[in-house]
């Protein structure tokens, strides 16, 4: 059994040196990140959003579409 | 089963195949998607699809990284049928501590010369590998690859030259539908406007990997 155990420990050891020759991800502080959380957003006013997305050119998500609008709100109390 | 979608280039598309096959398998499995990748697209995926389309099948996402992606699959991994792991496109602890668990590593490549100079990194980092998971078994496809034209038989023909490295015989053209089905967190044959090319092909994949068709 301890010797298992010993087995295991060195077994370990091997495994955590080949892991560690990979480099390390990014901190949260160098890569730009972001939040998710659920919105509620009232019916009429999704579908109101969905239309004005299919007059836009190609594909626009309504991720994209609610972000352009945060920011154009941002712009526009900051100014 | 516990397959990393891995590599060291970025952008050769590990997300869309890791998200295709998690949605695909999750119709009659209980899948478990890691998210290992610091750009974490494929959190992003899992967000949109459970909060758009809730009616659709879904899989647990988590997001590891580091020494705990090896840690917690030990724990978690048999709680699930299948653990598929999306990695970033670089040499990175949390590639190598899945790998270290994994059944099979996917390493999707571009057919451009770009991508092809990076598999003989890919061979050293599986020799590492191997030294701790001999039964890591690894396999190539070919990604985004071009509808036709010289560039794409030239890279099937290194990747199947390749000592240690399966080629699946597997090839997703660089179509549309891809970006637009990620986008709206939805596999390729979830898509209203269907493509029917792009479909078999991810079915091709999916029955490479897993052994066994849709029906």
């Amino acid at each position: 059994m301890a010797e298992k155990s010993v087995n295991r420990r060195l077994r370990n050891s091997e495994v955590d040196q080949v892991i560690n020759r990979g480099g390390s991800s990014p901190s949260a502080s160098d890569t730009k990140k972001e939040r998710i959380f659920n919105l509620r957003v009232p019916d009429e006013l999704i579908v109101k959003v969905d239309a004005l997305r299919k007059k836009r050119t190609g594909q626009v998500s309504r991720n994209t579409w609610i972000l352009e609008a945060i920011e154009d709100k941002i712009e526009k109390e900051l100014s | 089963m516990i397959i990393v979608c891995g590599g060291i280039k970025g952008g050769t598309g590990k997300t869309t195949i890791a998200t295709n096959l998690a949605v695909l398998r999750a119709f009659k499995k209980d899948v478990l998607l890691v998210d290992a990748d610091e750009q974490e697209s494929a959190t992003i995926f899992t967000s949109i699809r459970k909060s758009e389309r809730p009616d659709l099948p879904q899989f647990t996402s988590v997001i590891l990284r580091d020494e705990q992606v090896r840690r917690e699959l030990d724990r978690l991994a048999s709680r699930y049928d299948d653990v598929i792991i999306d990695t970033g496109g670089r040499d990175t602890r949390s590639q190598r501590a899945g790998l270290s668990i994994a059944d099979m590593l996917l390493l999707p490549f571009n057919p451009r010369s770009l991508d092809i100079w990076t598999i003989e990194n890919v061979e050293t980092l599986l020799k590492d590998i191997w030294t701790i998971n001999p039964n890591l078994k690894a396999v190539s496809l070919l990604n985004r690859a071009d509808v036709q034209g010289a560039d794409n038989a030239d890279t099937i023909e290194i990747l199947s030259s390749l000592e240690g490295i399966v080629f699946s015989n597997v090839s997703l053209v660089n179509r549309k539908a891809y970006g637009r089905a990620v986008a709206q967190g939805l596999t390729i044959s979830e898509l209203k406007q269907r493509d029917l090319k792009a479909e078999q092909e991810v079915l091709a994949l999916f029955q490479y990997v897993f052994g066994t068709g849709m029906e």
